[in-house]
């Protein structure tokens, strides 16, 4: 490799500086709605005791199955609990829900992604080849598995999708890694004996930051989706904790009498999800253009 | 002999309507009746702990014949047995059984055959259900005294046998499927009854053709029974609207649907409540004090309005209000009362309240029921923690033994006395800590060697249902009503059958139009 | 000579990935909690009956010859035995398997039924307005989750409509048409899932072929657009696609466990669920295996596919 290209390489591998970044970022209407979207989303999860105006868990058995009305925005579900206040609490679950799994998924994937993309050779096929065999597996199959293992519950249900999605973290990790480890000025500060730490904090870190960001931003999507499934099954969140996923999950069976708590759950998670995409695609468009996506 | 005196009247009277209405046309004897349930057969076998709950009993009862017939009110009559006798001191039960009977492979009904099949029972030991452990426990030698003639000597002097005997460890297999004492999936399912197995899907289907040979006659049945598990409310009402099913087992919470629907609705009143089963030797369970805030911490009557749907009815026994055995003044010891709720949890040693964990089986009505009890216990500071099972599940409470508390639907039984035994005794079948006080088991002994037809016995059993009320070895929430939906007029023939949770799909018929 | 040595390489090399993918379904044993032993011993087991229940299972070997012992029987077709019901797991994943493969089939369908013309739509009259919505609505469909369209599409067309069945599934064998009307919503719920992906990568195929040095010419020698669509277009599109269909599967696999429920169907996904409740482990690590295996059989079909859409392939 040239020394010309191995620096637009280089260039382009790491996040943009931040003014430029923004630039980028801000001239993307989509993008910018979306990630106004899931501001709006978290600080309704921050303040829903402000904002619900209902306490969730208060079942009122005289008023079961209500449509909306001035009272009840969304009606009553079927423990005659208001459905926009469960709603409104049911973000922080969801919300945090997500963020666990995707932890999960970085504290395993991040490593071994670093080890195999950094080491090469006979430990890469290796850690590759696991990798993947087990996105061999269903996603959803996978997780009802381990969940099944364990037993119902959202923070096995958390782990579960944690375990399910690394390996795609691993594999967006150790492709950037992969791409630094090749250039010159990575060789040859090996060669003048720089401590592969020293290295990996201080080029490989910093050339898989961008990727890495795009790639968790779609991930918290599908980890909130994956959630919603599996609570929607009832091998997720389990009474008397709500997530979105568990009240669609609860409202389906009386969906024929009431109509409105399935549709709004189902809607909130789908303009949640399409909101982390249209950001993930955002960001990646924003952070450089020689991108190598994880996928 | 009778134990429930007054049958729902209702119940009696509808069948007989219909029964009438049918009376002139024609059934229709070349189609199926294809019954969507919410309970499913593990397997086949009548001593699988699974279908000692008197919900699964429905195919079974269609297959196998037992030897006592507990009519629709749950008396003895004959069945297998045509008649029987105790001796003076209830130590001896002699049967004279019921000759020209065939099982379903041909092979001839006889004293040996159920020799054969009580010693089938006795050699599975700990592994056989409930009731039928208690039976050949109660037995001390069986023996074959004539061709159609067989004698029980029981250990000690016990007047339940007529009732144990119709049901499970009464239900008669052939001998040739007994060989090398084949115990549940292995064995075949070989009965006397109106029906023979044709198909058998674990947990999913058993379909049953009608058996021309059964000694009884075969009076209009359909040409074959099917059954099918389907866990799912909507599911079930669903497939009947397009016309999957031609019967149904619905949610009281979808009459208004399925009336709307077009449907016909009934509803069976059973001797059934919805009830909480207590493992007293976990130590929170064991807090007498924690097990009166229970009672006090919840609202029946709201439940009932909100979740009844018309078919229940407060209480807090084993009984519902049409029993006999139903007094009134019971319902009143541990009225709501969250207030004080609260102060017996904080008396039972939790200032700041108590975890319990609920052993929660799958299914909508369950659910919606549990949380809606979690959300009051929690008022009064009983955290409620779900650990959630299949329904089929349901003997992990006892087997586990697992979680502290388990709300389950109890179905009842032909002797009142059998109930308490089962919930409150201390090797009931769903009870894992044992007698709440020993009280209990000296009681229980006590009417268990009194004949049925001794009105002392009656005595026993009210002193009994006060105290465990009283010292809180359940706790009863509602009654409950069997709900079928069908195309009108399709379905005739399925009274409330008060022995048991399932209602008997025996003699059900077809009406002609029906397909 | 070439496809068949092609094909046995790549088949060869699938045989790693299957036995790494048994271990991992082996070792998910080994991270449950709790003692499958006591299961399965049954109301009031004494120790011995456990200890005779560990033993049939085999819990009480070295894990090494566990692992072979497991693996042998595997190959042999037997995937162990049901805790709950004492039937085969091979047994209850075939009785099921028809209905699971209609509804990934069903969608697999509906989703090139919907990909196809909407791609080469969009593909071909790049920038429009039509381009650019197709662009919005395939993102969206690939946000919601299966299951909400499957809840919308029960809750509009089978009970508003009532043209359609809500539940159930009635095997082809018994009554083809009803096959078919009990398939099309829950196939619609989980093709539209993978339609969204699948359009934008017609799309962006299409987009990519028609670019190309040898549609140019034959633009320019006159010949139609929709003749080349169809001659040149289609199949040099069918790689990305067929590639994206094969990923798609696994996800197509996944979704069946949701809309097997929505729509009461009694399918492999459902059978995994309920083996939840019963913590019947060797139901879950049935389903587990038997659909990894599923997706790495396609997968190298998908791979195979190549040789007969590029040329190229074939003679490296």
């Amino acid at each position: 490799m040239s020394v010309t290209t191995a620096n637009t390489v280089a260039e382009a591998n790491t996040l943009p500086p931040p003014s430029t970044f923004w630039k980028r970022f801000s001239r993307n209407p989509t993008a910018m709605v979306s990630l106004g979207i899931l501001l709006l989303i978290t600080l309704v999860a921050i303040f829903a005791p402000e904002l619900a105006p209902h306490p969730p868990a208060k079942s009122s058995l005289r008023a079961v199955l209500k449509p909306p009305s001035s009272l009840y925005w969304l009606g009553t579900d079927d423990l005659g609990r208001d459905v926009a206040s469960r709603l409104i609490y049911a973000s922080r679950l969801s919300l945090v829900a997500s963020v666990q799994a995707l932890s999960i998924a970085l504290v395993i994937g991040l490593p071994m992604g670093l080890v195999s993309g950094y080491v090469g050779g006979w430990t890469d096929t290796v850690i590759t080849r696991i990798n993947d065999a087990i996105m061999s597996f269903p996603a959803l199959i996978l997780a009802v598995v381990i969940v099944g293992m364990l037993g119902p519950s959202l923070t096995n249900a958390m782990t579960a999708i944690g375990i399910v999605y690394a390996p795609r973290i691993m594999r967006v990790v150790r492709g950037s890694t992969l791409s630094v480890r090749e250039e010159v000025y990575v060789m040859a500060a090996r060669a003048t004996g720089c401590s592969d730490a020293r290295i990996i904090i201080h080029h490989v870190l910093p050339n898989i930051v961008g990727p890495l960001l795009v790639q968790s931003t779609v991930l918290l999507g599908h980890a909130l989706l994956a959630e919603a499934g599996l609570s929607f099954l009832g091998l997720g969140a389990q009474p008397p904790q709500a997530s979105w996923g568990a009240m669609l999950g609860t409202a389906f069976p009386y969906m024929a009498q009431s109509p409105v708590p399935t549709i709004a759950a189902g809607l909130v998670i789908s303009v949640t999800v399409l909101c982390f995409n249209l950001l993930g695609d955002g960001l990646r468009d924003s952070v450089g253009r020689a991108r190598r996506s994880g996928e | 002999m009778q134990v429930i005196t007054r049958t729902l009247a209702a119940a009696g009277l509808f069948a007989t309507l219909t029964g009438a209405a049918n009376a002139q046309g024609s059934f229709n004897t070349n189609g199926t009746v294809v019954f969507y349930d919410a309970v499913g057969n593990l397997t086949l076998d009548p001593q699988e702990p699974q279908n000692n709950s008197s919900f699964a009993q429905g195919m079974i009862m269609a297959i196998f014949d037992a030897l006592v017939y507990l009519d629709p009110k749950g008396e003895p009559t004959p069945g297998l047995a045509q008649s029987w006798s105790y001796n003076a001191d209830l130590t001896q039960f002699t049967m004279q059984l019921r000759p020209g009977v065939t099982f379903h492979d041909g092979a001839p009904f006889n004293a040996d055959a159920v020799k054969k099949n009580f010693d089938r029972v006795i050699s599975l030991g700990a592994r056989a259900g409930f009731a039928s452990l208690e039976t050949m426990a109660a037995l001390s030698a069986i023996e074959v005294t004539g061709p159609m003639e067989i004698r029980l000597t029981l250990k000690e002097p016990n007047g339940q046998l007529p009732y144990l005997l119709g049901s499970q460890a009464g239900m008669m297999i052939s001998p040739a499927a007994l060989e090398g004492n084949a115990f549940g999936a292995q064995l075949k399912p070989v009965g006397a009854g109106p029906y023979r197995v044709r198909s058998a899907e674990s947990n999913v289907r058993t379909n049953a053709t009608r058996y021309d040979g059964y000694w009884g006659g075969t009076a209009g049945r359909p040409a074959a029974l099917e059954a099918q598990f389907v866990p799912d409310g909507r599911a079930r009402l669903n497939a009947l609207r397009s016309g999957q099913a031609n019967l149904a087992l619905i949610d009281p919470r979808q009459i208004a649907e399925a009336k709307a629907a077009g449907l016909e609705v009934q509803v069976n009143e059973k001797n059934s409540t919805w009830d909480f089963y207590l493992n007293v030797k976990r130590d929170n369970i064991s807090n007498l004090k924690l097990r009166q805030a229970m009672m006090h911490g919840l609202d029946r009557a709201a439940i009932v309005d909100a979740l009844g749907f018309g078919a229940s009815q407060p209480t807090a026994q084993l009984f519902a209000s049409s029993s006999p055995m139903y007094m009134k003044e019971l319902d009143a010891i541990y009225p709501f009362d969250p207030a004080k709720a609260k102060k017996l949890v904080a008396e039972a040693g939790y200032p700041n309240g108590v975890d319990v964990t609920w052993l929660l089986l799958n299914t909508t009505e369950y659910r919606t029921l549990a949380e809606a009890i979690q959300a009051m216990w929690g008022e009064v500071g009983i955290r409620v923690k779900f650990d959630t099972v299949d329904t089929s599940q349901f003997v992990q409470f006892k087997r586990g033994p697992r979680g502290d508390v388990m709300m389950a639907r109890w179905g009842g039984r032909p002797d009142p006395l059998q109930a308490f035994q089962e919930v409150a005794g201390a090797t009931g079948s769903v009870n894992p800590g044992g007698a709440a006080v020993p009280e209990i088991d000296t009681l229980i002994a006590k009417a268990r060697a009194m004949s049925p037809d001794n009105p002392a016995r009656m005595e026993v059993l009210r002193q009994l249902n006060k105290l465990t009320t009283e010292q809180v070895s359940h706790i009863g929430i509602m009654t409950r009503s069997a709900v079928y939906a069908f195309k009108p007029g399709c379905i005739t023939g399925l009274p409330a059958y008060l022995p048991t949770g399932n209602d008997r799909l025996n003699d059900v018929k077809m009406g002609a139009s029906c397909k | 000579m070439n496809a068949l040595r092609y094909l046995g390489r790549r088949a060869v090399s699938t045989v790693p990935m299957l036995l790494l993918v048994g271990l991992i379904t082996f070792l998910l044993i080994h991270i449950t909690p709790g003692d499958p032993a006591s299961v399965v011993a049954g109301e009031n087991a004494t120790e011995e009956a456990i200890q005779e229940a560990r033993r049939r299972l085999g819990l009480d070997k070295p894990f090494l010859v566990q692992f072979v012992t497991w693996l042998t029987s595997v190959l042999s077709g037997d995937l162990g035995t049901s805790f709950t019901s004492g039937k085969p797991v091979t047994e209850l994943i075939f009785e099921r398997m028809p209905i699971t493969l209609s509804l990934t089939a069903g969608a697999t369908l509906i989703g090139l039924l919907i990909a196809i013309p909407f791609g080469v739509f969009a593909a071909t009259h790049r920038g429009s307005w039509a381009d650019r919505t197709t662009i919005l609505v395939t993102s969206m469909g690939i946000a919601a989750p299966e299951f909400f369209i499957g809840l919308l599409l029960v809750l509009v067309v089978a009970l508003e409509w009532g043209i359609l069945p809500a539940t159930g599934y009635t095997p082809f064998s018994e009554d083809p048409i009803e096959w078919a009307r009990g398939l099309i919503l829950p196939s619609l719920a989980l093709g539209l899932g993978i339609a969204a992906e699948l359009t934008r990568q017609v799309r962006g195929a299409m987009i990519d072929v028609l670019s190309r040095d040898y549609i140019q010419t034959a633009r320019a020698k006159g010949l139609s657009l929709f003749s080349i669509i169809v001659k040149h277009g289609l199949k040099n599109a069918a790689i990305p696609v067929v590639t994206v269909l094969g990923l798609q599967i696994r996800r197509l696999l996944g979704g069946t466990v949701i809309v097997e429920q929505i729509f009461a169907m009694n399918g492999v996904g459902s059978l995994a669920v309920r083996a939840v409740f019963h913590r019947d482990l060797p139901v879950l690590l049935g389903v587990a295996l038997t659909t990894a295996i599923i997706v790495l059989i396609i997968n190298l079909i998908v791979d195979l596919s190549y040789s007969y859409f590029d040329p190229k392939v074939r003679a490296g």
